[in-house]
């Protein structure tokens, strides 16, 4: 499977908006996101055949970005330099619901162990169904609500709700 | 850890990666629909979408140039980024948004007309920027291969909107959005610029623009067919309303 130029350009215009609003919010960066940006896409020019049977390129970059995002937010040279943008971008977070609850998240996500900091961005940043992110992570919902009410007594808080019926 | 961290969306409401899905057309018509009937009784959910699909507009002027680029590092092409932007018509004007409206003139440059005026029902107009200047165009206007055109829009209701354009050579183009389908328009009360600029090319000619305001957020390929093949009859399809502009495009 090769990806011609004509058949990459549309896959980015379609897709690559996605991957950078959620990759700048992850990072607090826009030259952080505009890195992911280019490593997914190069990677998807380069294997395409990595998401060849894939039912849904847009889950597939969900969770392509959130592991890429959650690496750079691992990564101990970035650590100063991403804490350091968090910190101006606090000026204005009261100015918007949004953006401090991206703030906290961030925080909360260089705290947690892989498997939490995935659902915490998906059930927070994305909020997705329970359903969504047991599909994403390749799991049962039960377990999506079990990592749930661990972050929250990581957290100190009560769990939002228990999981949802089907 | 911080205990304020909380979710604003429900389990019965439309994540963002539903909504993602929905704008690459990865969901059936009926999962759209009902998304549509969600959003339309959820005000949480409309907000969200209308940011959503206002980042992906506003992203959307530079996918062209960066895809280009990546392709061209990937393959470890010799050609310009720029070499296949869709049929050299529509070059995305990587311009900083909203920039050169919030600086344009109300009349045009060395024009007497007193009152720019919107044809149609949903105010569809454009401005167009020539160098350094920006003014205000309209029906008949005049306009020269490389002007940037940047349409605005007042919608009455809530509706998906596409621009299309059929130029000197028959030639149709979709002019917005840059994704697969009509993106939606919320009415504020006041006229609206779409995120993005298109840079005219080099046929000259009556170039006519059709502004489709619709109900549901049609796919643009087949409109974009539709046009190339009726030409001149084009009608709006079922659920949408057709406003036009005729412009003209004369070497300099």
């Amino acid at each position: 499977m090769t990806l011609d130029r004509q058949r990459f350009e549309e896959l980015y215009r379609v897709h690559a908006p996605s991957v950078r609003r959620r990759a700048v919010e992850l990072l607090g960066s826009e030259a952080e996101a505009a890195e992911v940006v280019q490593d997914l896409f190069l990677s998807m020019l380069e294997r395409p055949q990595q998401f060849a049977n894939k039912s849904s390129l847009t889950t597939f970059l969900y969770s392509a970005t959130t592991h890429a995002c959650l690496n750079r937010l691992r990564n101990q040279r970035n650590r100063a330099r991403l804490l350091a943008l968090h910190g101006a971008a606090a000026h204005d977070r009261h100015a918007n619901p949004r953006a401090e609850r991206v703030l906290q998240l961030r925080a909360l996500l260089r705290e947690l162990p892989d498997e939490l900091a995935a659902v915490a961005v998906y059930h927070y940043l994305d909020e997705m169904t329970y359903d969504e992110i047991a599909a994403l992570l390749g799991c049962s919902r039960r377990h999506v609500g079990t990592l749930l009410s661990r972050l929250a007594q990581l957290r100190g808080a009560q769990p939002e709700e228990a999981c949802p019926a089907s | 850890m911080s205990s304020e961290l909380k979710r604003t969306r429900g389990q019965t409401c439309v994540s963002d990666l539903r909504f993602d899905r929905m704008f690459a057309g990865e969901l059936g018509e009926d999962e759209a629909r009902a998304i549509d009937a969600h959003v339309a009784d959820c005000a949480l959910c409309r907000a969200r979408r209308q940011e959503l699909e206002l980042a992906r507009a506003g992203d959307e002027h530079r996918s062209a140039t960066e895809a280009n680029a990546l392709h061209a590092r990937a393959t470890r092409s010799q050609r310009s980024p720029f070499a296949r932007t869709a049929s050299g018509v529509l070059a995305v004007a990587a311009l900083a948004a909203g920039v050169w409206l919030a600086l344009a003139p109300a009349r045009g440059p060395g024009e007497s007309r007193e009152e720019l005026r919107f044809k149609g029902g949903h105010g569809f107009g454009f401005y167009v920027q020539r160098g350094a200047a920006v003014y205000r165009g309209g029906p008949g206007e005049q306009l020269l291969p490389g002007d940037h055109l940047r349409f605005v829009a007042r919608p009455r209701e809530r509706r998906y909107l596409a621009v299309l354009s059929l130029d000197g050579a028959q030639r149709a183009t979709v002019y917005y959005p840059a994704g697969p389908r009509a993106v939606a328009l919320v009415p504020s009360g006041a006229e609206q610029a779409l995120p993005a600029s298109v840079r005219l090319d080099d046929v000259l000619g009556p170039e006519r623009l059709y502004a489709l305001f619709c109900a549901q957020p049609l796919a643009l390929e087949p409109l974009r067919t539709a046009l190339a093949q009726q030409r001149t009859t084009f009608s709006a399809p079922t659920g949408c309303e057709l406003e036009q502009l005729l412009v003209h495009k004369a070497a300099p």
